[in-house]
């Protein structure tokens, strides 16, 4: 029996609930769109998924039908096939109408993400909107030499001759200088690759300075703000990254540091390789193993197990908002959006699920909020203001 | 008996075992209903036209590669018979021209609907397969659309027990969703084995 099309609708299933983690792939989502394009019924099945009621529908839908299987009946009519079935069919509602006046949306365990400017209802369109963070930053030189870098580049490298683009466009030479800082501002993002090779992808609101020649036994740079490294390996010289609470050495590997002036606690997480961070106010030390972070806010210092895929989500280009709060995803709308988030009221009490492109509108990811039961503004200013229905 | 291995349930189905002939029923039926309730208005239809979804894959040959193959096959079946009950009722009210026009578009756009009955049951499934405690929190907040307080009064616990179990309730979901359904039951047996 050949079922080739089902088999492939069952695959755009998964495809459409990985998307809802935003777990996509290019492939997948050429995929998934060239499904779409297929046809307006093929849009409007997607659409269906957004549709707090026809989520809940489908939900107290699966509900009643698993109340009414019952392989006995099945089996009953195995055996017995060859008896006429009796054709009556008894009018029974949907259970759906009654149980909907009580059950809330399921709106908000998950959000769609995709960018579909069509489907953009009144109110969104009506609101300013920010559009995610691109290419930009400026290499500060100790000398006080301030370069302003191309919006259509991504990446510069930096070695003993001085600073150039990855295409390699030469950006300044060092001179004198015995360091440099790289900042992206809110709304920025940019990638580095340092003088031994190693590579580091800066968030927006970012800084990170280096020494334009590291010392012989150690690589050392200062960062504020999140960045991923991948650690050029160089034995006897490790590589040490300081932040404003604590310090880490590496040998060679790959790991993300989250260290916001904002944020309650620096982050460290470990994807490959072994670090040890070391704590500046007492003076304690962590080891992590691949899937491991150190949290530390001053106080407290500790490591636990993560899902990295969710804690790197920004390494890939994506939001991903599981289990966080309001403020926690503001936090991070707010670096991405280079907007000021004010809550009216107290902040409200919310988790959210799901996650998101960063090539995203703001726009497009703040309909979260409306099936969270918030509403917001969006001044010209650059203001998010949040408050309770 | 419950099987944890895909192949060994697809061997012993392929084989006639009742056993997994019951397996692949209560796994299946709800999501089959909710695809057959796209293409008819009563439950108790598209109950009809799962189970004889259900017994026609049975009677037909079980030839199956796989598992996805098999399920495939069933969404095969259940259009055919959902399209057949569809015929007989149109026969009676239209020309036979006219319906025949008409069902060829609806074969095409009932097709279609596997997308969101697959979806939805998976991620169904993937609430159910939740620790007792952490589904009755995702139920009371996300469905039922209680507080975080209220379900502490509710349930009688401490409002930041509800907030860490919403939490963990809420990774596993996910967690459960990027896996196929067989290494998530396994994944629960392990889990379910370290409480």
């Amino acid at each position: 029996m050949n079922a080739l099309e089902e088999e492939k609708l069952i695959h755009i299933s998964a495809l459409v609930l990985k998307e809802m983690q935003g777990t996509l792939t290019v492939e997948d989502r050429r995929i998934l769109d060239s499904w779409l394009n297929q046809s307006e019924r093929n849009k409007e099945i997607y659409r269906r998924f957004q549709d707090g009621q026809k989520q809940r529908q489908a939900y107290i839908g699966l509900q009643y039908f698993e109340k009414q299987r019952n392989f006995d009946s099945l089996k009953s009519k195995i055996q017995f096939q060859t008896k006429k079935k009796t054709v009556v069919v008894l009018k029974r509602l949907w259970p759906f109408v009654a149980a909907a006046s009580v059950i809330f949306t399921i709106a908000g365990i998950w959000y769609w993400n995709k960018d579909e400017g069509q489907h953009m209802d009144a109110q969104t369109a009506m609101v300013n909107d920010r559009l995610p963070a691109s290419n930009q930053a400026i290499i500060t030189f100790s000398d006080g030499r301030q370069y302003q870098l191309n919006k259509d580049e991504s990446q510069v490298v930096i070695d003993s001759s001085g600073i150039r683009y990855n295409d390699g466009y030469q950006v300044a030479t060092i001179n004198a200088a015995v360091s440099a800082t790289i900042e992206t501002p809110r709304g920025g993002t940019y990638d580095v690759t340092l003088p031994d090779g190693t590579t580091v992808k800066l968030n927006a609101g970012t800084v990170l300075t280096y020494p334009t020649v590291f010392a012989k036994d150690k690589r050392e740079v200062t960062l504020t703000g999140e960045a991923y490294f991948e650690v050029a390996k160089r034995k006897d010289q490790p590589f040490v990254v300081r932040t404003k609470n604590q310090q880490v050495l590496v040998l060679g590997t790959h790991f993300n540091i989250n260290a916001y002036e904002t944020s309650a606690a620096t982050k460290t997480t470990l994807l490959e390789g072994k670090v040890a961070v070391r704590q500046r106010l007492k003076d304690r030390q962590l080891t992590l193993l691949p899937g491991e972070q150190a949290i530390n806010n001053g106080a407290n210092f500790s490591k636990r197990t993560v899902n990295v895929q969710q804690e790197m989500a920004w390494v890939y280009g994506k939001f991903n908002f599981d289990g966080k709060s309001l403020r926690e995803v503001m936090d991070e709308l707010s670096q991405w959006y280079a907007i000021d988030v004010v809550y009216k009221g107290e902040i409200p009490d919310v988790a959210f699920f799901g996650g998101t492109f960063r090539t995203s509108k703001l726009s497009t990811i703040l309909k979260i909020l409306k099936d969270q039961d918030l509403s917001y503004q969006l001044t010209d200013d650059g203001k998010l203001i949040i408050e309770k229905k | 008996m419950k099987y944890t291995s895909e192949k060994e349930l697809l061997e012993d189905f392929l084989k006639g075992e009742e056993q997994a002939c019951a397996q692949v029923y209560n796994r299946y039926f709800s999501r089959i209903c909710l695809y057959a309730s796209s293409f008819v208005d009563e439950t108790k239809e598209a109950e009809d036209i799962a189970e004889e979804g259900f017994i026609r894959l049975w009677q037909g040959k079980r030839n199956f590669e796989s598992l996805a193959h098999l399920k495939a096959a069933l969404y095969q079946t259940t259009r055919r018979v959902g399209l057949n009950h569809q015929t007989a009722r149109q026969r009676r009210v239209n020309r036979v021209d006219v319906y025949a026009a008409q069902q060829h578009q609806d074969q095409n756009s009932h097709l279609q609907e596997i997308v969101y009955a697959e979806a939805m049951a998976e991620l169904y499934d993937a609430v159910q397969k939740l620790p007792p405690k952490a589904r009755e929190i995702i139920q009371l907040t996300y469905l039922e659309g209680n507080s975080n307080q209220e379900v502490a009064d509710l349930l009688n616990i401490n409002i930041q027990t509800v907030k860490n179990q919403k939490m963990r309730a809420l990774s596993l979901l996910r967690q459960y969703l990027t896996r196929d359904s067989f290494n998530y039951l396994l994944s629960l047996i392990v889990l379910f084995g370290k409480f």
